[in-house]
């Protein structure tokens, strides 16, 4: 009986192994390096421990003032142009460089593309500047307060009233809750520089840091640039006392809270408290194991409940003394109570009775899976860095995917029912008074609600359901005929080759070896958007993103959830302008499977009511964004005006609203009737293995009617329209405003890369003018948001500008995004400027060449339009043959004319939900 | 064994009997003392030997008086289980003086201790002072007897019995010498006489129950063993109620009485035969084989004792002793069974064609020995050689139905793609034996092979029920879970026999192979360590622990296990 094992078992896979360094200096600065050699850039990472918990009342929002801070100017930097700096290495500022802060803890994040001696220096350099150079200079304070105030601005959504009152009900005392990172308008409006530098004094020191450094580095080297960096970095004083964290007070009876229905779908929430206690060195995997086995039970619970959407735990809170652990609910008005006494029910029989082996053995499958999948490729370098990063938070040590999954095994050895329940005794004690919050029109008197909750609890539990493997049968989820014959092979490329199978479905399979075990999947599929009527474009994608949670006809979205949760079986699908597509990075031993479950859908998607309350949620949630969102509303009033009809078919919220699940069905339906399919798999997979797999699955389909692809229905703007200015409402908050701009850019289909090029790197030129402009120069926003629209295969796309700041800003910041662009558009562009924008993209460039997802785009739709091979091939640099005349001739060409404004402020009516400055 | 519970009283009048010339002459009053001493402390139950020791530290005493405390205490010593000791009194007795009364004496010990030859030369040497001498002829008439000399030691003690019918043991020996010379009509008219005369002693009563047992009247030979047991007869009256028992067919009771036989070497050699193959039948093969060593020493090996001896010593494997027994045996005595059987065995681990070959020369010494027959079977077996190995099981169960054999026959005919003969061997097995286990794990093992998985699943929970730590089952369950992916109910299996068989190579080898199978390679070379500890030859966990090593990063490890692997096992690649 020994010989199965290892015919089922492919070829071992090894993978280089990081290795940890750790140490402290003098100071007190505790480092990690991680020596990755697989990694091909350098991740650096500051995270000082203190957040808003360590703010006093009168200094709320100083921690994230502070991070605002430091790139307003340093000691080494004073003019705070780290970012031009680091763009001219290739880095992405936002993505690659950036800071968080939090309530415990603010962290600066920093990704070098590559690993170069002095891109590194240069970064930790800045990291120690960072450390103990900022200057907190008094005008600088000035306009940072602008964009602090803005970032916080962003944040408020007429939800969050509601969210507040949440948080403050169930996690700490009311009183004391008010430590949002953003702060207050009116601590923001206080702080000033001396308050600053104090509490940038008092908390940024050695003995209360951790520098993070991950790639392929040689730990010895740079333990001595770490001392020579950071050994001069004296603390001011004697270390702080971090603040005592707030506490729950037991509660005699349960504490009803009835919250205004303002969210959609609505939430209501049950939390119960107990005695923190020392839960021992596998209380995060029990906690995984937990969370698993709930998480089943509650979505068991809801079945055939139509208004409760959801039910699932959240993640446990630890306060001074006091654990809480919230059970949630997403329902419609008028079954909240419902779903908390569902809740209260599940938790019972599970706190009562414990969970089965079966249960048991599940959840440590699926924490086994998870190990696997990172154990499965080598983890870069970004993920080690956020990892260590994670575990310092927890205060875990790091563990090799080997180590985790020994010690998952070793705890795996002696986990019983028993000690599940335990822990669920621990965490939702018998006898302990809940918390209970309700989100529902229909809401039950707070005194019926604690009645009820008082039977519940004395109600006889029912018997513990079934084992969950004995519920789903295995069973195909789809009937397939026998696999499909290959007529076709071109070896395109010596790692790329293109099959034809007899039912017309195509397959480009390029191997590659970025991630070992790993490939991607994209499937396109019919005409998308272009084969679709007017009437039904909203409902295809609409369609298109909902079908995966909506099941298969043999078997709906829980049930595959729940029998294949250690495979890949989810993937995404959304249409596009010219197909609908699929995609999926997967394990390459599961292709077949993964591919199974492709076909599945595009044969027999099952569109089941379980989607039902998901599009009304979807409904209510779009009309919300619509009114009360300030950039949604100039995007919209915009959208209306230039093109009415597609307006009021596809992005009204009537039009939304008026859907049916049929609706999405159909319109799908015709699309995955017709045209090609093309299968598209790059990754660790040998072509054979790809074969296989799609002769098995799409190519076992039954042929289908194909026809030349649909062009392009495009220009959809005249060049000759007149440009406009457009006011507009909105409902949010009181005195924020947005703004949309337009610059319509004509180019060829398929155009010269290099044209294509020349806009790309003309909107970074924008985003980078903007950004100066409008936050850095003026602080009256946070993150201008600047899209290049260009689809492939259109003959139009835009450069659009959307900017949101406070109302009397408005004008002043749309005056200024005007501004850059005249200038960019008079040709005030300089290499330097060129380049800033020039090297992160071709770091991007370069990053994508090292990713299967990358290849595997630019592969589809390869076969459908011959023209798109050669650039998805490569060939000549255009980037690099980019010309300071190229880029300015494009400015003029696009930026010269006036763009198309919308302008959306705050209606005249009195004061609503959100307190924004 | 001491023999503690002989009277003190049969002690002292031993001493009495064996020194005449004590009662007569006249003593010094120190070595009177001290040969009083010397002689209280043995009539004392649980004595000890202080007191001649005592005496013997004496430098005045000297001579006769020496010997005599050496003759006593030479006796205190036999009876005390001291073999070697009394030997060593005896011989002193004879350095110290040689008067006819200290020569008998001597004589008497050294017959006890197995020396007959030097007792019937003590006993002559008495003679030619005292011709007539009735203790003197009745120590010649023993030692003759001991000596395989029966026909000289009848008109010696004959001569006595006419003359002095009441001298000490005469009629047991007398009747011992009859039975030895096979008048058995002629002891038992001695027996007779002696219990009317009220002559009997505890021997004479191990005599009749002798004859009781030629006449195979076990019962009454029992009973009078018994007697002898009760009474003083040693070793011989145990060895002889065994022989009893045995032949009743009580090997229990036998072995028990055998386990009383503290010297092999001093029995008769007829017992000691019959103790070495009591022995081998009772699995006590270190004393079998000790006992088969003696016998070779005295050049009585038959090809048969040989044969027996081969299969004890295989039982202890000492191989290569085995061998050269096994095939003197089979030699000598072409249709010697036992020796081919070893022959076979030893050959099984090695060459199977070889063994098969053994089993198949003692199948055509005897047809009807269901070993043979198991042999040739299990070794074609082994061969694929199905047809051959079918034919042997049939011929197993004519012998004696059985389930094993049925097990087996079905392995044989699912070789030979007879799956409906198979199956219905197992049906077979299952209703002759239903609360066997391992004809549960046979028919699971029928379904697995068939990749029947649930069905499996449901025979070794059957054979589980019968037995929960059964090692095989539990392996074969976590095969099982192991090949539908379930591999933490297959952990759960294999560690619940770990727990009651910690350290079983082969459940160690196959947690090491799942944990692999899990992608947990640091727990799979863990416990293939461990495996490969305890079996350094398992190729299977070899390669399992290459594989693991090398997805670790390990790559020269796990190319070592590899090659070691295929070394031990060329068709390792193929099988897998």
């Amino acid at each position: 009986m020994v010989s199965a094992w290892v015919l089922a078992h492919g070829p071992a896979h090894a993978q280089p192994v990081p290795a940890l360094t750790e140490g402290k200096l003098e100071n007190g600065l505790r480092y990690q390096i991680m020596e990755a050699p697989q990694a091909t850039g350098v991740s650096l990472r500051l995270r000082v421990w203190v957040g808003a918990q360590e703010e006093a009342r009168e200094e709320l929002g100083a921690a994230h003032f502070v991070e605002h801070m430091v790139f307003r100017g340093t000691r080494g930097r004073p003019q705070g142009d780290i970012d031009a700096v680091l763009a001219k290495r290739g880095v992405t500022i936002g993505r690659d460089h950036n800071a968080f802060t939090g309530r415990f803890d603010t962290t600066y994040h920093l990704d070098l593309p590559r690993y170069d001696a002095d891109d590194l220096a240069l970064g930790l350099g800045w990291l120690s500047e960072i450390a103990d150079g900022a200057l907190f200079r008094a005008a600088d304070v000035e306009i940072e307060r602008g964009v602090v105030l803005a970032e916080r601005r962003g944040t408020i959504t007429p939800q969050t009233p509601t969210n507040r009152a949440e948080a403050a009900f169930h996690n700490v005392a009311a009183e004391d809750y008010d430590r949002e990172v953003a702060g207050t308008p009116e601590s923001l409006a206080r702080l000033d520089a001396a308050q600053l530098r104090a509490f940038y004094r008092k908390w940024y020191r050695p003995d209360n840091s951790l520098l993070v450094i991950a790639g392929p580095v040689d730990a010895q080297q740079i333990q001595e640039e770490v001392k020579e960096r950071f050994g001069d970095w004296a603390a001011t004083g004697p270390k702080p006392d971090f603040t005592r964290l707030h506490d729950l007070a037991p509660l005699a009876e349960p504490a009803v809270l009835v919250l205004p229905p303002t969210r959609s779908p609505r939430r209501s929430l049950v939390c119960e408290s107990a005695p923190v206690v020392d839960r021992g060195p596998e209380a995060d995997l029990m906690d995984a194991v937990l969370e698993d086995i709930l998480a089943q039970r509650l979505v068991d619970a809801i079945q055939g409940q139509a208004d409760i959407y959801s039910l699932s735990s959240l993640a446990r809170s630890e306060l001074a003394t006091t654990t809480v652990y919230c059970i949630s609910a997403a329902h419609g008005d008028g079954a909240g109570a419902q779903a908390l006494a569902i809740g209260q029910q599940a938790m019972r029989v599970l706190r009562d009775a414990g969970p089965s082996q079966a249960e048991l053995d599940r959840a440590m499958d699926v924490q086994r899976a998870y190990v696997r999948g990172e154990g499965a490729a080598p983890p870069g370098n970004v993920e080690l860095a956020d990892e260590l990063l994670a575990l310092a938070f927890a205060g875990e040590p790091y563990r090799t995917p080997n180590e985790k999954m020994r010690r998952l095994n070793r705890f795996a050895e002696t986990l019983k029912p028993a000690d599940v329940q335990a822990a669920i005794s621990r965490l939702w004690p018998a006898g302990t008074q809940p918390r209970l919050s309700i989100e529902d029109a229909q809401a039950p008197e707070a005194a019926a609600l604690v009645n009820a909750w008082r039977a519940g609890q004395e109600a006889p539990i029912q018997a513990p359901q079934a084992g969950v493997a004995a519920a789903f049968p295995d069973a195909p989820l789809l009937e397939l005929g026998r696999p499909g014959k290959v007529v076709r092979r071109e070896a395109l490329e010596p790692d790329f080759t293109r099959l034809t199978f007899a039912n017309g479905v195509v397959l480009n399979v390029k191997r590659t070896e970025f991630a070992g075990g790993r490939s991607h999947v994209v499937v396109l599929i019919g005409d998308g958007r272009r084969g679709l009527s007017p009437t039904q474009r909203l409902a295809g994608e609409l369609g298109a993103v909902l079908m995966v949670d909506g099941g298969l006809e043999r078997m709906g979205a829980a049930q595959l959830a729940r029998r294949y949760a250690t495979v890949d079986w989810r993937f995404d699908a959304f249409l596009k302008d010219d197909a609908t597509a699929f995609e999926a990075a997967i394990f390459s031993a599961n292709l077949p499977f993964a591919l199974h479950v492709m076909a599945a859908y595009l044969q027999a998607p099952g569109f089941s009511a379980e989607l039902v309350p998901a599009l009304a949620a979807y409904a209510e949630q779009a009309a919300d964004v619509a009114r009360t969102d300030p950039a949604q509303a100039a995007h919209q009033a915009l959208v209306a005006k230039l093109w009415p009809q597609e307006f009021e078919r596809e992005m009204a919220p009537s039009a939304i609203a008026a859907l049916q699940i049929s609706d999405l069905k159909a319109a799908l339906a015709q699309d995955f009737s017709r045209g090609l399919i093309e299968v598209t798999i790059v990754g660790d997979v040998s072509e054979v293995a790809a074969r296989e797999a799609v002769a098995a699955s799409f190519g076992a389909l039954r042929g289908r009617r194909t026809r030349a692809p649909l062009r392009a229905q495009y220009l959809r703007l005249s060049p000759d329209r007149p440009a406009f200015v457009l006011e507009a409402e909105h409902e949010g908050p009181a005195n924020a405003a947005a703004a949309e701009l337009r610059w319509p850019l004509f180019v060829d289909e398929y155009g010269p890369r290099d044209r294509r090029l020349q806009v790309a790197v003309l909107a970074g030129l924008l985003e980078n003018e903007v950004t100066t402009e409008t936050r850095r120069r003026r602080g009256m926003t946070y993150t201008p948001d600047i899209t290049l629209d260009l689809p492939l295969a259109a003959d139009q796309g835009f450069i659009i500008v959307g900017v949101e700041s406070a109302e009397g800003d408005l004008d002043v910041v749309v005056r200024g995004v005007r501004q850059a662009a005249a200038r960019l558009a008079n040709g005030e562009i300089t290499p330097a400027m060129l380049d800033a924008v020039r090297r992160p993209i071709e770091a991007d460039v370069a990053a994508a060449r090292r990713e299967n997802a990358s290849w595997a785009w630019l592969l589809s739709g390869s076969s459908r339009d011959p023209r798109a091979l050669p650039s998805a091939l490569g060939g000549p640099d255009a980037l690099e043959r980019l010309t300071l005349d190229d880029v300015r001739a494009a400015a003029a060409q696009w930026l010269s004319p006036e763009p198309f404004v919308a302008l959306a402020r705050p209606t005249a009516t009195a004061s609503r939900p959100g307190d924004a400055p | 064994m001491k023999l503690t519970l002989l009277a003190p009283s049969l002690l002292a009048g031993l001493v009495l009997t064996a020194s005449p010339a004590l009662a007569q002459e006249g003593l010094d009053p120190v070595v009177a003392e001290a040969t009083l001493a010397c002689g209280e402390s043995l009539s004392t139950p649980g004595g000890s030997f202080e007191a001649c020791d005592a005496a013997l530290a004496k430098d005045e005493l000297v001579g006769e008086d020496r010997a005599l405390i050496h003759m006593l205490r030479g006796n205190g010593r036999l009876f005390a289980g001291d073999v070697e000791g009394a030997s060593a009194d005896a011989d002193a007795i004879l350095v110290h003086a040689q008067t006819p009364a200290l020569m008998l004496g001597a004589a008497g010990i050294k017959l006890s201790v197995g020396e007959p030859a030097l007792a019937l030369n003590l006993a002559e040497r008495a003679l030619v002072v005292y011709p007539e001498n009735p203790d003197a002829l009745r120590l010649k008439g023993t030692a003759l007897i001991s000596l395989g000399r029966a026909e000289e030691a009848v008109p010696v003690l004959q001569e006595v019995w006419e003359r002095a019918p009441a001298t000490r043991n005469l009629a047991s020996q007398l009747a011992l010498a009859y039975l030895e010379t096979g008048e058995t009509a002629k002891a038992k008219t001695v027996i007779d006489a002696a219990l009317r005369a009220d002559l009997a002693d505890p021997l004479l009563i191990v005599i009749r129950g002798r004859l009781s047992l030629d006449r195979k009247a076990y019962a009454a030979a029992i009973e009078d063993f018994t007697l002898g047991v009760e009474h003083g007869q040693g070793q011989n009256a145990y060895a002889l109620r065994a022989e009893a028992y045995f032949m009743s067919g009580d090997l229990d009771a036998a072995k028990a009485d055998l386990a009383q036989v503290v010297e092999p070497r001093l029995l008769p050699l007829n017992s000691l035969v019959l103790y070495a193959i009591i022995m081998s039948f009772a699995e006590e093969h270190e004393r079998a084989a000790e006992a088969f060593e003696l016998l070779g020493a005295s050049d009585v090996m038959t090809p048969a004792m040989q044969a027996e001896y081969s299969g004890v010593l295989y039982s202890l494997e000492r191989p290569e002793e085995a061998r050269i027994q096994a095939m003197a045996a089979a030699a000598a005595e072409p249709k010697a069974v036992k020796a081919w059987l070893v022959l076979g065995h030893i050959a099984f681990a090695e060459d199977m064609r070889a063994a098969l070959g053994f089993y198949r020369r003692a199948v055509e010494a005897n047809p009807e020995h269901y070993e043979a027959q198991a042999g040739v079977a299990d070794s074609a077996l082994a061969l694929q050689e199905y047809e051959t190995a079918e034919k042997a099981f049939t011929a197993m169960l004519r012998l004696s139905p059985n389930a094993s054999a049925l097990v087996g026959r079905s392995d044989a005919r699912a070789g030979r793609d007879d799956l409906k003969g198979a199956w219905k061997d197992l049906d077979a097995a299952l209703v002759m034996a239903p609360s066997d286990p391992h004809v549960r794990a046979a028919r699971g093992d029928r379904h697995f092979f068939s990749g029947e998985m649930d069905a499996a699943r449901r025979e070794y929970d059957a054979g589980l029920a019968l037995a929960a730590d059964d090692a095989y089952l539990l392996l074969s369950r976590a095969s099982v879970f192991r090949d539908l992916g379930q591999f933490a109910a297959a952990l759960r299996d294999l560690n619940t026999g770990l727990a009651a068989h910690p350290d079983e190579p082969t459940l160690t080898a196959q947690k090491g192979i799942i944990y692999h199978l899990m992608d947990d390679n640091l727990s799979a070379v863990e416990w293939l360590d461990k495996a490969l500890a305890l079996n350094a030859h398992d190729s299977v966990a070899l390669w399992a622990r290459g594989r693991a090593k090398s997805a670790l990063g390990d790559a020269a490890g796990g190319a070592a296990d590899t090659a070691e692997a295929l070394r031990l096992n060329p068709n390792l690649a193929d099988r897998i």
